[in-house]
């Protein structure tokens, strides 16, 4: 009697066993699911903020580039009648929008900076840079810059 | 132990089947959309690239331009004393007048086209919202008020819209550049 009930316990045992999961494999099995999608989610995550990022950085050196030609076109005569419009005063910071209209109500704003530099008297030549500075999701601060070398109109 | 699943765990099972399923036919159109939005996206940018690229190297090396209006009558050239802006732009590469490209919006199907002298017209864009795309301005960004000016800044404003449709949502689309000429009249 002992060993037929030793031996239906054991078999008892064993159908249980291969019935299903235990409690600590379910849980392992959620956890490297969950750290599946999690990677996958983080990448499309990854994926639209750069997307997002380039977008703007493109939009950024575009207003760079604009202010850029506002500067070549700024009239510097150094022969009679002199007129020396290409002076940083004439080109003071500028706020702008880098959003299109009805893309992001939040908006994200920034701010253009001009430096002019003369880099010889003779021949007259100066340098102008332009930075266009701004912040990406209110952490990262981001500069686009562009730069160029002029001379007086002819 | 060999005797097959009963119904509830086949029901069990095809639920859970489905709702796999469900969760990766949702993945995939997610992806498609994206990839449609994207695809969209990366065009337009190159497609603009292109336009604005060609544009600008067009008013960096002519000989004259002017900003005018367009309508059914054809190019209008705005006079001195009128605010320089309008729907139009006539690029002259060289000093004979018969020679030339325009750039204009046309009202009346908001396209974007850009034609020359042998009635060659190409649409370059469609969708276009504002009226006013063409505007000379000084260093400061005032639109001047006579033509020709020396150190004028050509400013070209294009924006779209591209109303809903499958898969897609509606989206907002701009242009803008500002371009000097680099022969000086």
């Amino acid at each position: 009697m002992k060993t037929r009930f030793s031996n239906a316990a054991f078999a008892c045992h064993t159908a249980r066993q291969r019935a299903g999961m235990t409690l600590v494999e379910v849980v392992i099995a959620l956890a490297l699911a969950g750290m599946t999608v999690a990677g996958i989610v983080s990448g499309y995550v990854y994926c639209t903020t750069s997307a997002v990022k380039a977008e703007l950085a493109q939009a950024a050196n575009g207003e760079a580039m604009e202010r850029l030609e506002q500067a070549r076109s700024a009239q510097w005569n150094t022969s009679y009648p002199t007129v020396d419009y290409l002076v940083a005063s004439n080109f003071p910071d500028e706020v702008v929008s880098l959003d299109l209209p009805g893309t992001n109500t939040g908006g994200t704003s920034a701010t253009i900076r001009t430096t002019i530099a003369q880099i010889s008297v003779t021949p007259p030549t100066r340098a102008i840079h332009v930075d266009c500075i701004w912040l990406f999701r209110g952490s990262t601060w981001v500069t686009n810059s562009i730069e160029t070398i002029r001379s007086p109109d002819q | 132990m060999n005797r097959g699943f009963t119904l509830p765990e086949i029901l069990v099972a095809s639920a859970i089947f489905m709702l796999l399923v469900t969760g990766i036919i949702a993945a995939n159109l997610f992806g498609l959309r994206m990839f449609q939005l994207n695809a969209n996206k990366l065009t337009a940018t190159n497609w603009g690239r292109q336009t604005v690229d060609s544009l600008t190297d067009q008013i960096h090396s002519c000989s004259s331009l002017q900003i005018g209006t367009y309508d059914s009558s054809g190019f209008t050239g705005l006079l001195d004393g009128e605010t320089q802006q309008g729907n139009a732009l006539i690029i002259y590469p060289s000093a004979n007048p018969t020679n030339f490209f325009m750039y204009y919006v046309n009202l009346d199907n908001q396209t974007f086209l850009r034609t020359d002298q042998s009635g060659n017209t190409v649409k370059l864009a469609d969708s276009v919202t504002n009226t006013i795309t063409f505007s000379a301005q000084n260093f400061s960004g005032m639109v001047l008020t006579n033509t020709g000016q020396p150190n004028q800044v050509i400013h070209v404003d294009l924006e779209f819209y591209r109303p809903e449709s499958f898969l897609q949502r509606a989206d907002y689309f701009k242009l803008e550049t500002s371009v000097i000429q680099r022969v000086v009249p």
